[in-house]
């Protein structure tokens, strides 16, 4: 057997290994039980052992430890304080400023003159701040004195992430007991559930790493961040309680805000007419058809291309292409369109159209539609030429029939 | 009715026959003494003697060095069953949890065969009357270490029930680690751990097994640093390296609702006799 047991435990191995001695057809290894690191003497456990009244209460080796890193934590932080506020004295009186009115601004302005450095990473750079500021601070004791940490999951080593992710696993598992129960029996449910009425964005990864290094002082992976995204994003689904609502609101909001792409002055850009009509003008191009259209506002639907509609065209390709962008802001009914068309074919011209359409369009168009069109790439030159074709072959890139010698 | 085993099977299986003890000897265990040794020369002696001296003086840093009782365990030890662990569970219920269901039999585990009844349907069939008497004992374990003030820290890998045994050790006051087990977190624990972190008293297996059907590497480590493990252990399980293994089901929800409630209620229980009996010593005894 391994190092010394006291008699307590052995008593205690003896009553419990006397039933499985003569249960079980095989042994297994571990038999033993309970550990001791320690190689205490003989003596020392006997006369702990004869003695049943309660010792001392004595701090365990856990503690201890921690004591001696607070005490030289203190020390440390005490000597660099004091050498901060000599600085600190010095530097005002340099600058010519009392002590008591100097900030912090005055202190960077101050050492970026005195030891300018061209390194690019500013956190190398020459700092001059309270040592609370550079030190870590966090220097929790997540123990008690009996050595039992406070949180439930400190032995996975990142113990405030994987309590929201099983905490949001658990009300997944609640909810879902819900959704049964009330499909099953009909009965009504015990809170209020609905769907969220938006859709929720939501940390940064930048956020979520910060968030957990600066207030628990764990360091957390991108796939974590990948995992949290994936499971607040199937519990934002479900019906929800308040609480749950609650609960997701810590780690992300309604996605309200849009990225507007364009929001120049210039697409609001329009004139008006004699008649007290708004329009607006603008060329399109494609291959080598130069296209002017004018879209006036407030219109019944009249289309008008070289004097003719959209018969212009005779393929349904080409029509198509002249009508999508009416089709995609729905304002096909509500807008007059007036094209003058030059040069290239049939499908250069419709494209050239499209081009001066869409461009025509923006001002009479809200802003969430002018971010689709852009992002549609209808407001591009569409660049695309006949290639060139090149000597040595046939055609751009067809080539003269291969030879063996 | 149940199905007749073949004959392969006959042989395969061994009925529970109690072992002849032939040399009948009272389970003692041995302390490992200091070898004293004797030297001639006396100045070696003196030498060994000074070493010694100081290594006494020098402080280690040892965990349980300084572990104090708080409580008289030998009230605890008189009654075979302190906690009433006899009364949580009965054979009824776990037949009605199911946990007499195994796996396919061709996923049988050879050392699980002697927990086995028999087979139905080609699914494996737990005796149940071996893993009655061997819960009562994983929990009356769990309720003594739990009486002593000892830190239990449930394992699982299982999705499914994660959540579930994540809520029980939360509701107990005590640990769980249901996710990812990064190999030398108690044999290299000092390296993982910021803090010098007290090792867990005794490990809780729901699952002894983890997500790639391999076994679960905490069990290893248990037993490399002597950490005593109770562990549900299933037709295709090792149950060699735990301490107390219970044989069952560990797939089916009710079963696993079944053993979590179990376990949440010996500890909530073994804490409060700890709470009453601390009062009670600290009104008798002297303050030394």
């Amino acid at each position: 057997m391994a190092a010394s047991i006291p008699t307590a435990t052995r008593s205690f191995i003896k009553f419990i290994g006397s039933e499985l001695w003569f249960s079980t057809g095989y042994r297994t290894p571990s038999k033993c039980l309970t550990r001791t690191l320690s190689t205490q003497s003989v003596a020392s456990t006997d006369s702990e052992v004869t003695r049943p009244k309660r010792r001392a209460e004595k701090l365990s080796a856990a503690m201890k430890a921690f004591l001696k890193r607070a005490k030289e934590h203190e020390s440390k932080i005490n000597k660099y304080t004091e050498e901060y506020e000599l600085g600190r004295k010095h530097l005002a009186n340099m600058m010519g400023i009392h002590p008591d009115e100097m900030t912090q601004e005055h202190i960077n302005e101050a050492i970026r003159y005195l030891l300018p450095s061209g390194l690019f990473d500013k956190g190398s750079r020459p700092q001059f701040k309270h040592p609370k500021d550079i030190l870590p601070l966090n220097f929790d004791f997540p123990f008690d004195k009996a050595g039992r940490p406070y949180h439930y999951q400190y032995y996975t080593l990142l113990p405030n992430y994987h309590c929201i992710m099983s905490e949001a696993a658990w009300r997944m598992e609640c909810l879902r007991e819900e959704e049964v129960r009330i499909g099953s029996t009909g009965a009504p449910p015990q809170e209020e559930m609905k769907h969220l009425s938006e859709e929720y964005e939501w940390m940064d990864l930048r956020t979520f790493l910060n968030y957990f290094k600066s207030n628990h002082s764990e360091v957390v992976q991108v796939n974590e961040h990948n995992r949290f995204v994936i499971l607040m994003t199937k519990l934002s689904k479900m019906r929800l309680r308040e609480q749950d609502v609650a609960f997701l609101k810590q780690f992300g909001s309604p996605k309200t805000s849009e990225i507007n792409v364009m929001d120049t002055e210039e697409i609001k850009k329009f004139y008006v007419n004699e008649q007290g009509r708004k329009f607006r003008t603008k060329n399109g191009y494609r291959k080598s058809a130069i296209a002017q259209v004018t879209v006036y506002a407030e219109g019944e639907g009249i289309l008008e291309i070289n004097g003719k509609g959209i018969e212009y065209f005779e393929s349904q390709y080409a029509r198509e292409q002249v009508l999508f962008p009416l089709v995609l802001t729905s304002s096909l009914n509500k807008v007059d369109v007036h094209a003058r068309v030059e040069g290239g074919g049939e499908m250069g011209q419709s494209g050239a159209i499209r081009h001066g359409l869409s461009n025509a369009l923006l001002p009479f168009v809200s802003q969430q539609m002018v971010n689709k069109l852009s992002l549609s790439g209808l407001l591009d030159r569409d660049s695309r030429v006949k290639e060139r074709n090149k000597p040595g072959q046939k055609k751009a890139r067809k080539q003269f029939q291969w030879r063996a010698r | 009715g149940a199905c007749i085993p073949s004959l392969s099977q006959q042989k395969t299986y061994k009925t529970d026959i109690k072992a002849k003890v032939v040399n009948p000897r009272p389970l003692t265990v041995t302390r490992i003494y200091e070898k004293k040794v004797i030297l001639k020369n006396a100045e070696a002696a003196a030498a060994l003697a000074k070493e010694e001296e100081l290594s006494d003086k020098k402080e280690k840093i040892n965990v349980y060095k300084s572990f104090h009782r708080d409580i008289a365990e030998d009230n605890a030890l008189k009654n075979p069953d302190f906690f009433k662990v006899k009364e949580m569970v009965d054979l009824h219920t776990l037949f009605k949890n199911r946990v007499h269901f195994g796996h396919h039999h061709g996923c049988r585990h050879p050392f699980v065969v002697p927990f086995l009844y028999g087979v139905r349907q080609n699914t494996d069939i737990f005796d149940l009357d071996k893993t009655l008497p061997r819960l009562h004992n994983a929990l009356n374990f769990i309720a003594h270490m739990v009486y002593r003030g000892g830190v239990v820290l449930f394992v699982s890998r299982n999705a499914q029930t994660m959540p579930l045994v994540e809520y029980t050790a939360q509701k107990c006051g005590e640990y769980s680690h249901c996710r990812f087990w990064k190999g030398g977190l108690l044999t290299n624990i000092d390296y993982l751990y910021k803090n010098l972190t007290r090792y867990p008293d005794v490990v809780v297996f729901i699952h002894t097994q983890n997500n790639f059907s391999h076994e679960h590497a905490a069990i290893t480590e248990c037993a490399k640093m002597l950490i005593p493990t109770v562990g549900i252990v299933d037709s295709n399980c090792n149950p060699t390296l735990v301490t107390y293994p219970v044989p069952g089901n560990d797939d089916s929800l009710d079963a696993v609702k079944l053993y979590c409630k179990l376990f949440e209620e010996t500890i909530l229980r073994a804490k409060e006799y700890r709470k009453r009996d601390i009062e009670e010593l600290s009104d008798d005894s002297d303050e030394s």
